[in-house]
């Protein structure tokens, strides 16, 4: 009887180590997929994987598009970069600022969303998800600006509303990437994204 | 010996179980979309035109704000789908997603204002591994005028069993 109780229980710790890793190294866990990190590609902190959308794709990498991006696109199509953290590598928080600014990408239309831990857009009533190639123009300079934070920015300038997202992460998106950036996502001038202060005793 | 066999066995039910899980993730997370998507639409080879993205949308996780969509479960059981996407002056997409996830093909535009592109799915370049899949027309709408204009072209789609 003892002997019968260890083999179930060993058949179940086998069944749950199995199932266990498996959500783990596809991302469903909270703490992010190893091998899709180690397959991925970071420039500056935007994080994209080539195989996104593709039937190269790895069985995990399939599994976690399930989970953080149904539908996407293949990169032929769409080139998704995301990330969790600013540019000085602190994630990325609703009680903090931020001015995200870049180039226009080597593409046919862009656009920057925010996403609240969920996945899904912040539930906070502001309409003010992301900005987009024709909402936004560029400066002098040449680069795009948009302000990233809880309240509106009060000088009509672009903004992205944090209200209500907790640890968020930002998605930009390059639709209709041209040949040299499909070929090498690592080519994209990748958008900065500036802490210009947090609340006291929020961040 | 005994022992080994014992750690063999563990081993080898952890692996498959992983294996199965990975297996089985994307198709049932596609498969229940599938299901809530023609539920939505009234069945499949049906038009599902989606209303602009907002904070309840949770049908799909990570949904762009900027676009409006149009989806469409493809169940070619029966023979091949046609699906029609009106046309539209700027950026648009028709993208077919196998039920493992995969962007299998996926065709853009823009196409003129006054006409149609129409696809038949389970012919030539819009093969479907299996007899169902999603495909999901996507129209840039990027600022509220646009949006509009994106609603009224997005009437015009469709997509529905050849008979």
């Amino acid at each position: 009887m003892v002997r019968l109780a260890g083999y179930a229980a060993g058949l179940l710790l086998a069944l749950a180590l199995g199932a266990g890793s498996a959500l783990w190294l596809s991302g469903w866990l909270p703490m992010g997929s190893p091998v899709v990190a180690a397959g991925g590609i970071s420039v500056n902190g935007w994080v994209t994987h080539r195989a996104i959308g593709s039937e190269a794709a790895n069985p995990w990498l399939r599994a976690y598009v399930a989970r953080r991006g149904l539908l996407a696109l293949n990169r032929s199509e769409a080139i998704y970069y995301t990330r969790y953290d600013d540019s000085d590598g602190a994630p990325l928080n609703a009680a903090c600022a931020y001015v995200v600014e870049g180039q226009p990408p080597e593409g046919g239309w862009w656009s920057l969303t925010l996403y609240a831990a969920d996945d899904y857009l912040a539930v906070n009533g502001d309409n003010a998800h992301s900005v987009n190639a024709d909402g936004v123009s560029a400066g002098n300079d040449g680069q795009w600006r948009a302000t990233v934070q809880a309240e509106p920015p009060g000088d009509g300038s672009a903004w992205i509303s944090s209200r209500n997202a907790g640890r968020y992460s930002l998605t930009f998106r390059v639709y209709q990437p041209s040949p040299a950036l499909q070929d090498d996502p690592s080519r994209l001038a990748p958008p900065r994204v500036i802490r210009l202060g947090c609340r006291e005793g929020d961040a | 010996m005994r022992r080994l066999g014992l750690i063999a066995a563990f081993l080898t039910l952890a692996i498959a179980a992983h294996a199965a899980t990975v297996w089985a993730l994307p198709r049932v997370v596609m498969n229940t979309t599938m299901t809530r998507l023609e539920t939505t639409a009234g069945g499949p080879n049906r038009p599902l035109r989606a209303p602009p993205v907002d904070e309840t949308s949770r049908r799909v996780v990570r949904p762009a704000p900027d676009l409006i969509y149009t989806a469409c479960v493809i169940d070619s059981g029966d023979g091949p789908v046609t699906v029609t996407a009106a046309g539209w002056a700027v950026y648009t997409s028709v993208s077919l997603f196998s039920g493992n996830t995969d962007n299998v093909a996926v065709f853009n535009g823009p196409w003129p204002d006054d006409g149609a592109v129409t696809f038949e799915v389970g012919e030539g370049e819009m093969e479907l591994p299996g007899d169902r899949g999603i495909v999901l027309i996507r129209r840039i709408a990027g600022t509220e005028a646009m949006q509009a204009n994106a609603l009224a072209a997005q009437e015009n789609d469709d997509c529905r069993r050849v008979e």
